[in-house]
């Protein structure tokens, strides 16, 4: 598997550099001409989950992004230093009082094929897997 | 995301150029403040440029619509391109907003306050 990873700051100017990376990486994995759709949704769930690690994560301490792939899938990863978290704790938003956040975990299960947490001492990673076969956007 | 706005009759129009996550909802919400404290409360947001959201992006949409709407305004959107309006509808608000093809349609439509 191919492998790139950066270390950003924990604050939002650090998206920023996330997008250019992201946008960077789609293209080196699915090519100059990647399907809208299927770009589209591996640049939102990376930018939830990225948002959700610098809201909730550690001021002033760091995020981490990476993304491994093959011809099969991509694995993106974006750890934090921010407390504790389980998926099964997150509920779906309530769409009928259209709130104004929640949404991220959400957006981030619908997008991707599989997502898990897993929480250490100290920091925590959410892992991504979008499978490539063919006309899965 | 680079914001700017002109009128076009009773409208504002607030033509939005890039990237609508976190960072750009803090300018977002700045240049709605504005509009509102100038009166303008009729407003276009022209998103034809806005080449992705997320749901930051759609929260500030959200909290925006709310403010205008209790100050007796209106907003309405315009120009989403398809990959952006597949988040309206993940997130259910496409049905919160009035959304048009264009943000000339969307000026050409006069309804009575």
């Amino acid at each position: 598997m191919k492998e790139r990873t950066i270390e950003l700051s924990s604050e939002l100017e650090s998206l920023r550099v996330a997008a250019q990376f992201t946008d960077d990486v789609i293209r080196e994995i699915l090519g100059d001409s990647p399907p809208p759709q299927l770009g589209y949704n591996i640049s939102l769930a990376v930018s939830e989950a990225l948002t959700n690690a610098i809201r909730h994560g550690q001021t002033g301490g760091k995020v981490g992004l990476g993304f491994s792939w093959d011809t099969q899938m991509v694995i993106i990863t974006v750890d934090d230093q921010g407390d504790e978290l389980n998926l099964e704790d997150i509920s779906d938003p309530d769409f009928e009082v259209a709130a104004t956040g929640g949404y991220g975990i959400y957006i981030i299960r619908k997008l991707m094929d599989e997502v898990t947490i897993a929480n250490f001492p100290g920091w925590k990673r959410l892992t991504m897997i979008k499978r490539l076969n063919e006309g899965n956007g | 995301m680079s914001i700017t706005h002109n009128q076009d009759g009773v409208f504002t129009v607030v033509s939005m150029n890039g990237r609508f996550d976190a960072l750009g909802s803090r300018d977002f919400k700045n240049v709605i403040s504005l509009l509102l404290d100038a009166q303008k409360k009729r407003i276009v947001l022209d998103m034809a440029h806005v080449d992705f959201i997320d749901s930051s992006g759609m929260g500030a949409l959200v909290g925006v619509l709310r403010t205008v709407v209790k100050e007796g305004g209106e907003i309405r959107i315009a120009g989403l391109i398809p990959e952006v309006h597949t988040i309206f509808e993940l997130t259910r608000l496409h049905r919160l907003f009035d959304i048009y093809e264009t943000a000339t349609a969307a000026t050409l439509e006069i309804t009575n306050e």
